[in-house]
C-alpha cells in the first residue's frame, strides 16, 4: 500500500469517524436555546447562576457564529449584489440580534452583583443600564423568535434527522433486526 | 489561525458595540434616564433599596417610600402601599416609572 492511498484511507476513517457538522450544530443550538431559556427566568435560577450562564452565554455565541462563518462570509461578500431576499432580510436581523445580544451581556456585566465582584473587577451600575439590560432581553425574545423562524427549515430538518429518526426507527424494528443491526456494526 | 481571526473579528464587532453603549452612557440621555421624576439621582438604586418619593423633604415614612423590590409577588401591584395617603399620591409617578421599567412583563424577568 502506497503511502498516498494509506493517507487517503485514514482521511476517509476521519470523516466517518467524525460528528456531521448539522448534529454538531444542531447540538450546540439546542444548548444556547435552552441555556437562554433557563437565563431568562432569574426568579427560579438566582442571580448568581443568571450572571455565569449570561457570560456562559455570550462565549456560545461566538462559538455559534465560528460555526456559521461560511454563511456570514458569503452572505457578507454577496449582500450588496444579488442575494435572495430571505437571505438578505435573515442576515439583516442576525445584525440586530449580535447588537442586541452584545448590549444583553455588556449591560449584564455592568449591572453584575456577583460574578464581576468573583472577577475583581470593577462596575458601574446604573439605573440606566437596567433600563437597557432589561429592554433588550425582551427584544431579544421577538429577535429569536424571528431568527427561528427565518432558519426553521434548517431547525426542522435537524430535528427529524437528529432526534425524530433515530428514536422512531429505534421504535419500529423489531428485536431481531435491532440484534442483526448491532451485529453488523 | 483562521478561527482565531475570526474570533478577533466577532469580538473587535461587539467591542465596536460596547463603545457605541458607553458612548451613549456618558449621554446626556443617560443622565435623564438615571434621573428619577423627581430628579433625584437614580444611579445606584438597587433592589430591596427604598425608592425616594417626589416629596423627599419629608421623612422617609412608609406612606412615601415605595419599596423597590422586584422580586416580591406584589410588586407594583394595587394595595401594596397605602392608598390615598399624600405620600402615596406624590409618589405615583415614581412607582409608575418603576413599574414600567421592571413590572412589564409580569413574568418578572431580569
Amino acid at each position: 500500500m502506497t503511502n498516498a492511498v494509506r493517507r487517503a484511507d485514514a482521511r476517509e476513517q476521519r470523516k466517518r469517524s467524525r460528528i456531521s457538522d448539522t448534529l454538531q450544530n444542531f447540538g450546540i443550538d439546542i444548548l444556547i436555546f435552552v441555556a437562554f431559556i433557563v437565563d431568562m427566568n432569574v426568579r427560579i435560577t438566582g442571580i448568581a447562576i443568571h450572571e455565569w450562564l449570561g457570560i456562559a452565554f455570550g462565549v456560545s455565541l461566538i462559538v455559534h457564529l465560528l460555526l456559521h462563518w461560511r454563511w456570514i462570509s458569503a452572505i457578507t461578500q454577496r449582500f450588496f449584489r444579488r442575494v435572495p431576499l430571505n437571505d438578505r432580510i435573515n442576515y439583516l436581523l442576525n445584525i440586530l440580534l449580535f447588537v442586541d445580544f452584545v448590549v444583553l451581556v455588556v449591560t449584564g456585566l455592568w449591572i453584575s452583583e456577583v460574578a464581576m465582584a468573583t472577577l475583581g473587577l470593577p462596575v458601574q451600575r446604573g439605573f440606566a443600564w437596567r433600563i437597557l439590560h432589561t429592554l433588550s432581553a425582551d427584544i431579544s425574545i421577538w429577535l429569536i423568535g424571528l431568527h427561528l423562524a427565518f432558519n426553521w427549515k434548517w431547525v426542522a430538518n435537524a430535528a427529524k434527522r437528529y432526534l425524530w429518526q433515530p428514536i422512531f426507527a429505534r421504535r419500529q424494528r423489531t428485536p431481531v433486526e435491532t440484534a442483526e443491526l448491532e451485529g453488523a456494526a | 489561525m483562521k478561527i482565531v481571526l475570526r474570533t478577533l473579528i466577532i469580538l473587535a464587532a461587539a467591542l465596536a458595540v460596547t463603545g457605541a453603549l458607553w458612548a451613549f452612557g456618558n449621554s446626556s440621555l443617560m443622565a435623564q434616564l438615571n434621573l428619577g421624576p423627581g430628579g433625584r439621582d437614580r444611579s445606584e438604586l438597587r433592589e430591596g433599596m427604598a425608592f425616594p418619593s417626589r416629596t423627599s423633604e419629608s421623612a422617609d415614612t412608609e406612606d412615601n417610600v415605595f419599596r423597590f423590590d422586584r422580586t416580591r409577588p406584589d410588586f407594583g401591584a394595587e394595595g401594596t402601599r397605602p392608598e390615598g395617603s399624600a405620600g402615596a399620591k406624590a409618589s405615583n409617578a415614581t412607582v409608575l416609572s418603576a413599574s414600567i421599567c421592571f413590572r412589564w412583563p409580569p413574568s418578572g424577568r431580569h
